[in-house]
């Protein structure tokens, strides 16, 4: 599930909770445009993604 | 221009908690909000002919809801008026577009309920009974519903 950066103070409509600006949230429960439209607002970030690197052993 | 809104489909919401709202927009018929000037002070100097302006703090907020009168225990009129008499705090949120997702909301800090209209009327007349009620508060907070 992706995450998003808040940078506004939000009432998240699913969890029926205030968050402030700095804040990671998901946003299941909307529909893709409707995120779309939040991030072209500045209302949220798509968080990076940040890739897993294993190191394998040397055995491997 | 474009995006200009008019106030007829408004969501209203109270709360006496500031987190469980109850969505009191098939009763409320206006909100009202009155007050929050920030005061400024001024001093005149010799060498100058202006004056020189420094920012006060805001006052407090004023806001008042109208609504129809109903006497479901979560509505607007059993809602205000259990926290006048109790004295404990009320809290009031609006959205001017509907409160979906994206649109702005605005929220009371917990307020005061300074007045509550009882209901009243005339024999005569077949209009809806109304209530009001204002709630005194520090400040107002917007927020985006997402």
């Amino acid at each position: 599930m992706d995450e998003y950066l808040v940078k506004v103070l939000i009432w998240h409509t699913a969890d029926k909770a205030y968050y402030e600006p700095g804040s990671v949230v998901r946003l299941d429960h909307l529909t893709q445009d409707e995120i779309d439209q939040l991030v072209r607002d500045g209302v949220v970030e798509p968080q990076q993604k940040v890739e897993k690197h294993v190191k394998k052993g040397d055995g491997e | 221009m474009a995006g200009e809104i008019s106030f007829s489909k408004a969501k209203v919401e109270v709360s006496t908690n500031g987190t469980t709202w109850t969505d009191i927009s098939a009763a409320a018929t206006a909100v009202e909000v009155k007050g929050g000037d920030r005061k400024v002070g001024e001093a005149y100097a010799y060498s100058l002919d202006y004056p020189v302006i420094t920012q006060g703090k805001r006052e407090p907020i004023n806001v008042t809801v109208k609504a129809l009168y109903t006497e479901g225990s979560s509505e607007a009129f059993e809602t205000a008026r259990a926290a006048y008499e109790a004295g404990t705090s009320l809290y009031v949120r609006w959205s001017p577009k509907g409160g979906t997702t994206g649109n702005f909301q605005f929220a009371t800090d917990p307020g005061i309920v300074t007045s509550l209209v009882y209901p009243v009327g005339e024999a005569e007349k077949g209009d809806p009974v109304l209530c009001e009620f204002t709630l005194e508060t520090a400040k107002i907070t917007k927020s985006v519903a997402a």
